[in-house]
């Protein structure tokens, strides 16, 4: 397998289709098979058969297809080859497909049919280009679904761990001054009480914090309740604040809704993942907009999406995953790009206000 | 019952006792007023009348005369009094003891006046012959004496009239002759034999006479005195006071009776008042449940008018409810058909405009080969000073097009142009398809009822559903030579719709359908839809024509699907049977009548919420009556 990865580095990158219908896979075949190495697959066994086999580098793979639904089909490539970067190409985009596509499939992009031809061969170039320039992610640790267990493993194994130890030798050195882990209680929003002299990233890891995005007072408490206190949650109500906590305190994770101010909230988190890919984004929306999803896959690669109202279960284990998302990105600097965005359209006060946090790039990486 | 028996006595009772104080309050009749009156003046006249007559008396005794006729008629009016009395006395009420007592005075005053009359008329006769012997005393004495003197019997005259003058004497009132001496005086003159012999008849008469007179003189003073000391103007005062008692007693019981009438009258008057009082407040309390009562039915009233619109309310929503779950069935298969049509079309956009970059591409080879091919044959020999250097520029030009040749491999860039052109032909072949496919579906721009080729419309619906179907089932047609039927082709599409679409839901993995079409008898024909699917229990086999029985999850299906089929089946006069066994598949068949008997309005124009809402009106009657 090695000296076949080996082997293969050099040639042309491996691009695998499905499509059930034959006239697409024609299509593609031509208009792809002098650049990649194309596999051709109508239906999804025959696509997993081949990614068992071969290593695939890119898969795009219809949604709509017999026995096996695309998102089935990509769900089961990041099992079984994480390397493999994932885009979504149906003809109807259905809400289930969006929202399987992201918390399922973690696909990279969602493109619809019809796909203008320069939009789709720049897409499978640039996910071929990653492919091939960046490491692959680490296997999943922790298997999700288990919604009790999610935070006890994190925090427990973890953070809580890594923190006491953390404040032991603070304390022994009688610097330490501030509360290290937040109760739910207490105020999560960080303006409010005034920067401890000693840098906050000292005492707690960096990244292990979640900044909450919502006017939604009750979002807010259901985000609480996930983390039961064991991390601190930061809650903002506007955009500079978003950027204040982000500075101050490094979270590693957003919760945004995007019910509010949809404009301004899509175009903030597809800027920060822009200038902070390893900020890992949770969207929560009341309602299920296809076009809004599929913006925020292309544009802002959001980690999950989460319907309102939450749960804290199902907030737990997405921020699990979540947190996971962001150390593992973290260690490995290179895997952002796998998480490279479609540009947008200038920011204005919003690009201006996340300028000033290229450098917190440089406190997160320990 | 008891209470009104007991009212209708007492109120008899009432009105007894007030007609009996009437009655006895009646004013006493004039007669007793006059009678009482009467009654006095009699006993004043009696009193009177009796004093008048023993005055008569005693004067014609004292004057020595007969009394007269005056007398008599004095006599005669007290003793006519004692009747008078008794008829008056009878007339004077009162109670049964002063009756009996004014009874009794009067009888007793009749029998005193009866004494009296006795008395009196003996009184009188003795009187009258008193007087008239006094006065033959008087007036024969003289005369005797002068038939003596006559006769010269003078002594014996002196001794007649000696007792002549001791007679009258005797007679007078104070007379002071003693009746013996008269008595001796007439045994001497009868002892006188000369006056005997004389006249004998004369002096024996006159002794007679004077003997009577000495005999009555007395008798008659005693008689009269007697007379006098008879007490009837006491008698009579008795009368008087018992008829003025029992007159004043029967006054009294009249006044007392209207007294009581008074008190009585009052009495009633204030229980009439109290009664009317009663009644007014009863009459009050009447009118005021009665206004309670019409209150009562008025809010009654109001609240059935509310509860009427709520209920009305409640069936306009049920039905606007019914109507958006109709809708939203239509929605939600109309989703599911979108979303099978929207992939079905945008599959071939997208290698159409694909293959159409890729046909320009590959053109843009053969334009720049062309090109080269052009360089190398449009260079002309005499344009060039010699022939090797024409040669020179041609093989180069003819090398340029051997590497291009060589490079772009132009053969298999042509094979794949030809292929791309021929998908893309058959691709637009197949949106033509859909499109048409589409709009016969609809038949929006056809008339609604129209004569409609079943298997054409099952060919137009496969394709519709050619999304939903491909991947469950392959589809197999058996086709009969059936004939065209009349009917809503809309609709019937939108029935082999949705028992395709069910057919290919029933199937879990893959599966097959199988359509029949065939004559049934002389005059319909039978559509059958089978599918190799999970069956339907027996169970709900029954109620799988229900609107909105659905076994499908919450929000994949409203459960209106089969009851619009039913419905429009229904409607075309067809029918539907059903077939099935669990785990094996079902057959779903429709029979349509080929002609249509009678116009039927309800195929045209409406749609099929409203026909499943026009099926329903009689059971939205029912529950609302429920409801």
């Amino acid at each position: 397998m090695n000296m076949e990865m080996q082997a293969q580095s050099d040639s042309r990158p491996r691009l695998l289709f499905v499509d059930d219908e034959q006239r697409v896979l024609n299509s593609m075949r031509i208009m792809f098979r002098r650049e990649f190495d194309l596999y051709l697959a109508s239906h999804g066994q025959e696509a997993l058969d081949i990614v068992k086999d071969r290593d695939i580098d890119v898969i795009v793979a219809d949604h709509r297809m017999p026995q096996m639904t695309g998102v089935e089909v990509l769900t089961k490539v990041r099992k079984l080859s994480p390397r493999t970067v994932r885009i979504l190409l149906t003809g109807y985009a259905d809400l289930d497909a969006v929202e399987g596509s992201i918390n399922e499939g973690e696909v990279f992009r969602f493109l619809t049919k019809p796909c203008p031809p320069q939009q789709l061969r720049a897409t499978v170039e640039l996910a071929a280009k990653l492919a091939r320039s960046t490491p692959p992610p680490p296997p999943e640790p922790v298997a999700e679904g288990d919604e009790e267990e999610a935070l006890e493993i994190i925090l427990e194994a973890d953070t809580f761990r890594e923190v006491e130890r953390r404040n032991a030798t603070e304390q022994q050195d009688g610097s330490f001054a501030s509360t290290t882990v937040l109760p739910a209680h207490m105020k999560p929003v960080a303006p409010a009480t005034p920067a401890p002299a000693t840098e906050p990233h000292k005492k707690l890891p960096p990244g292990f914090g979640v900044i909450v995005f919502s006017t939604d007072e009750e979002m807010v408490e259901t985000v609480q309740q996930a983390v039961r206190g064991r991390l601190p949650v930061h809650k903002a109500t506007n955009v500079v604040q978003v950027v204040k906590i982000l500075k101050e305190h490094k979270p590693g994770v957003l919760i945004t809704d995007i019910s509010d101010d949809k404009a301004t909230i899509q175009s903030l988190t597809a800027r920060l993942k822009q200038h902070l890919p390893e900020l890992v984004t949770i969207a929560v929306s009341p309602h299920r907009d296809v076009l809004d999803m599929v913006w925020l896959i292309n544009h802002g690669q959001i980690f999950r999406f989460l319907r309102k109202p939450l749960s804290p279960g199902r907030c737990a284990v997405s921020l699990q995953a979540a947190l996971q998302h962001h150390r593992t990105l973290l260690k490995n600097p290179e895997l952002v790009k796998r998480h490279a965005v479609e540009a947008t359209q200038d920011g204005g006060v919003v690009d201006s206000l996340l300028g000033k946090l290229k450098s917190m790039r440089r406190l997160w990486a320990h | 019952m008891k209470r009104i028996a007991i009212s209708i006595v007492l109120a008899v009772a009432a009105l007894a006792m007030l007609v009996s104080l009437l009655l006895q309050s009646r004013s006493l009749p004039l007669e007793v007023h006059l009678s009482q009156n009467e009654i006095a003046t009699q006993v004043e006249r009696v009193g009177e009348d009796f004093a008048a007559l023993i005055a008569t008396l005693d004067a014609a005794r004292r004057e020595i005369r007969d009394p007269g006729d005056a007398a008599a008629s004095l006599l005669n009016r007290v003793a006519s009094s004692a009747d008078a009395m008794r008829q008056m006395a009878d007339v004077i009420p009162g109670t049964a003891g002063q009756r009996d007592r004014l009874a009794r005075s009067v009888e007793s005053y009749a029998a005193t006046v009866k004494e009296v009359e006795d008395l009196a008329r003996r009184v009188l006769d003795e009187q009258r012959t008193y007087a008239q012997n006094v006065s033959f005393v008087r007036d024969e004495g003289p005369r005797i004496i002068q038939q003596m003197r006559d006769v010269l019997l003078d002594a014996e005259a002196g001794q007649v009239f000696q007792l002549v003058v001791a007679t009258l004497d005797f007679a007078s009132p104070v007379g002071t002759v003693p009746a013996t001496e008269l008595r001796n005086m007439v045994a001497a003159l009868n002892g006188n034999e000369v006056i005997r012999a004389n006249i004998p008849r004369e002096i024996e008469r006159l002794g007679e006479t004077v003997l009577a007179i000495a005999a009555a003189k007395e008798p008659l003073e005693n008689r009269l005195r007697e007379l006098g000391q008879i007490p009837v103007p006491q008698r009579a005062e008795l009368v008087r006071a018992a008829a003025r008692d029992a007159y004043r007693s029967a006054a009294s019981t009249v006044e007392e009776a209207r007294l009581m009438l008074s008190i009585y009258s009052v009495a009633l008057l204030i229980v009439v008042g109290f009664a009317a009082f009663r009644l007014q407040a009863s009459y009050r309390a009447l009118n005021r449940s009665h206004a309670e009562l019409e209150q009562l039915n008025q809010s009654l009233e109001q609240r059935v008018a509310e509860r009427t619109q709520e209920l009305a309310d409640a069936l306009k929503n049920l039905k606007e409810s019914q109507v958006q779950l109709v809708q939203a069935e239509k929605m939600s298969s109309l989703g599911q058909l979108v979303a099978g049509i929207s992939h079905e079309i945008n599959t071939p956009l997208l290698y159409l405009s694909n293959n159409a970059v890729l046909i320009q591409e590959r053109l843009q080879l053969f334009r720049d080969f062309v090109a080269k091919c052009n360089e190398a044959f449009s260079l002309k020999a005499e344009e060039f000073k010699d022939r090797n250097a024409f040669q020179a520029q041609f093989i180069g030009a003819l090398k340029n097009v051997k590497k291009m040749l060589k490079q772009e491999d132009l053969e298999s860039c042509l094979q794949e142009a030809e292929d791309l052109a021929q998908d893309s032909i058959e691709g637009l072949n197949d949106l033509t398809e859909m499109a048409q496919s589409l709009k016969d579906f609809s038949r929006l721009d056809r008339a609604p009822v129209a004569s409609f080729d079943v298997n054409q419309g099952l060919d137009k619906t496969l394709i519709i559903a050619r999304n939903l179907i491909k991947h469950k089932a392959e589809v197999r047609k058996f086709y009969g030579d059936v004939p065209e039927i009349e009917c809503s082709p809309s609709q019937i599409n939108q029935v082999f719709l949705n028992l395709l679409t069910n057919a290919a839901q029933a199937i879990e993995e893959r599966g097959e359908i199988v359509i029949t079409t065939k004559r049934h008898g002389d005059s319909h024909v039978a559509i059958s839809i089978a599918d190799t699917g999970c069956g339907i229990p027996q169970e709900i086999m029954d109620k799988i024509c229900d609107p909105f029985f659905t076994t499908k999850e919450v929000g994949k299906g409203t459960g209106l699907g089969l009851s619009i089929v039913n419905e429009i089946v229904r409607r075309h006069g067809g029918e539907l049977k059903i077939e099935s066994e669990v785990g094996k598949g079902s057959v779903f068949t429709v029979i349509l009548p080929i002609g249509q008997r009678k116009e039927r309005p309800e195929l045209e124009g409406l749609d099929d919420a409203e026909a499943l809402l026009a099926e329903d009106a009689e059971d939205n009657a029912a529950l609302a009556e429920a409801v």
